[in-house]
């Protein structure tokens, strides 16, 4: 890695970190009361103590486990349904509006309705599904559009079956923006379930936790179990990309 | 074998073949108020090469694509046409050697392995396991030649395969093109705006125009000079290159 490259991907990121902490720091010594605005140092020493209890390795453990499942449902049927609406034009326009009606639909009204109609234990897993399902299938619908259409008329001339033509050309045409999507939206969906436990009080999760930190004004606890969430979402997001990468380079050639 | 089932379509009627030709016959194409083909005929000799000339516009890819049935119509079944478009199409997630079998049907192995006999009958070996991102233009387009012509179809249709590439690669196609051409001997139909390209490699010339009502055709002959004698400064090329260039300036 050459000087330029260091100093871009290394050194300024760190800069601006530190510059974060920094601004951190003198707002908490400014203010003075560790309820409003903990120290970085009292909210790091929070986290370390987490890292030593069980119950946070259960709490994080069910959230993903959660936001993956939910996800994965959106995904799939997402999935399903661009491509039915591919293969069918009448599905498509069928579909369409209750895709934007989904869509548009404020979030915190589907996590007060679904809080309504479901048990706490469900609810969360219903929320991330309803939130992340449009946004799913408007980026999987959007890739099967942006395909090629010189490699379509292509693969129509060279007579491709219909099973060839999804598998061997739309498949991989859409997976690389399909996966910067599936990044941004994995990441999205752990937020929306701890936002959905908190809410619903779901047991044994990072949201119950941060709902316990709040009531009892812990707010280091409560930065503590931020930054947690955090971390789980870049490590989410760096692993779909490096998925990609991987992909990219076995498939695409990309080297 | 005559393609019967054609007869009933509106905007392509009937497309036959004989023993020597196959016969376009009243051809009609419109995109909505734009008549491109209007009872258009075509006689295309049967394992020979047409070639096609004619300005921007006067119809020629959308009778290659009517051919190829790439143009939407009820009711009519195109033949099985090898395409080799301008450009090279190649999927860009798979290997040259993977651009060709994907064409083929059956097993993976034996696809691949016809497809590795076409990349080293076209001098390609080495670009077999290269994307297409990988390959020169020169060498993208040879791979879109070796498709082509390793496609099982009777017919061969191309739309200015060399088109943007300079003369010696042109040159040099050209004759990979005919040497695997002469193998198969396939009906071919080739566009080009060359008109050298046309009579280096053609059985037949055809120029198109545009006329009051769709495409029309101004010029047929066949021309049956062997290829190894063709070259400029052979009179008969030379007289029907200014034949056709005189032609083509007047349009």
């Amino acid at each position: 890695m050459n000087g330029k490259r260091v100093t871009l991907n290394i050194l300024a990121p760190l800069a601006g970190l530190a510059v974060f902490v920094a601004i951190w720091y003198a707002a908490s010594a400014a203010i003075g009361i560790e309820i409003v605005l903990p120290s970085p140092t009292d909210t790091f020493r929070g986290f370390f103590s987490l890292l030593g209890q069980g119950s946070f390795y259960l709490a994080i453990g069910h959230t993903l486990g959660r936001s993956l499942l939910a996800f994965l449902v959106a995904f799939s049927l997402a999935v399903l349904f661009a491509i039915l609406g591919r293969l069918s034009l009448f599905f498509r326009k069928a579909f369409r509006p209750i895709a934007v009606i989904l869509r548009v639909l404020p979030t915190i009204s589907v996590i007060l309705l679904v809080l309504i109609w479901f048990r706490s234990a469900v609810a969360p897993y219903v929320i991330t599904f309803l939130v992340l399902f449009p946004m799913l299938y408007t980026t999987v619908s959007d890739a099967t559009d942006t395909v090629d259409k010189g490699l379509l008329e292509m693969t129509k001339a060279y007579r491709f079956s219909r099973t060839k033509t999804i598998f061997s050309f739309y498949v991989p045409q859409m997976i690389p923006s399909i996966l910067t999507g599936v990044a941004i939206t994995l990441s999205f969906a752990v937020k929306l379930t701890i936002a959905a436990e908190v809410l619903a009080y779901t047991g044994e999760s990072m949201g119950r936790f941060m709902q316990q930190s709040s009531a009892y004004m812990e707010t280091s606890m409560l930065l503590a179990w931020t930054l947690a969430a955090i971390l789980l979402g870049f490590l989410l997001e760096g692993l779909v990309l490096c998925v990609r990468r991987i992909v990219m380079r076995r498939y695409y050639g990309v080297r | 074998m005559v393609y019967d089932d054609v007869a009933n379509r509106k905007d392509v009627s009937v497309i036959m073949e004989k023993r020597d030709e196959i016969l376009i016959k009243d051809l009609s194409v419109k995109f909505g108020e734009n008549v491109v083909f209007s009872d258009f005929s075509l006689s295309l000799p049967v394992r020979k090469i047409t070639c096609i000339l004619g300005p921007s516009g006067s119809g020629k890819t959308t009778l290659l694509k009517a051919l190829a049935g790439l143009i939407p119509a009820d009711g009519f079944s195109a033949p099985r046409a090898s395409f080799i478009f301008q450009d090279h199409r190649l999927l860009p997630h798979l290997t040259a050697l993977d651009n060709l079998a994907v064409v083929l049907d059956g097993k993976r192995e034996d696809r691949r392995l016809r497809a590795k006999q076409m990349l080293d009958d076209m001098e390609l070996s080495e670009a077999a396991d290269l994307y297409p991102h990988e390959l020169s233009g020169g060498m993208a387009q040879r791979v879109a030649i070796a498709r082509g012509l390793l496609f099982d179809a009777d017919l061969l249709l191309m739309d200015e395969p060399f088109k943007g590439l300079d003369l010696a690669l042109q040159e040099r196609l050209i004759r990979y093109f005919v040497k695997h051409w002469e193998e198969s001997r396939r009906t071919a139909v080739f566009v080009t705006h060359s008109i050298l390209e046309a009579i280096l490699v053609a059985d037949k010339i055809v120029v198109m125009g545009k006329g009051a009502h769709g495409a029309e055709i101004l010029y047929e002959k066949d021309f049956d000079l062997p290829r190894s004698a063709r070259a400029l400064g052979v009179p008969e090329v030379d007289a029907l290159r200014s034949e056709i260039h005189d032609l083509l300036v007047s349009l």
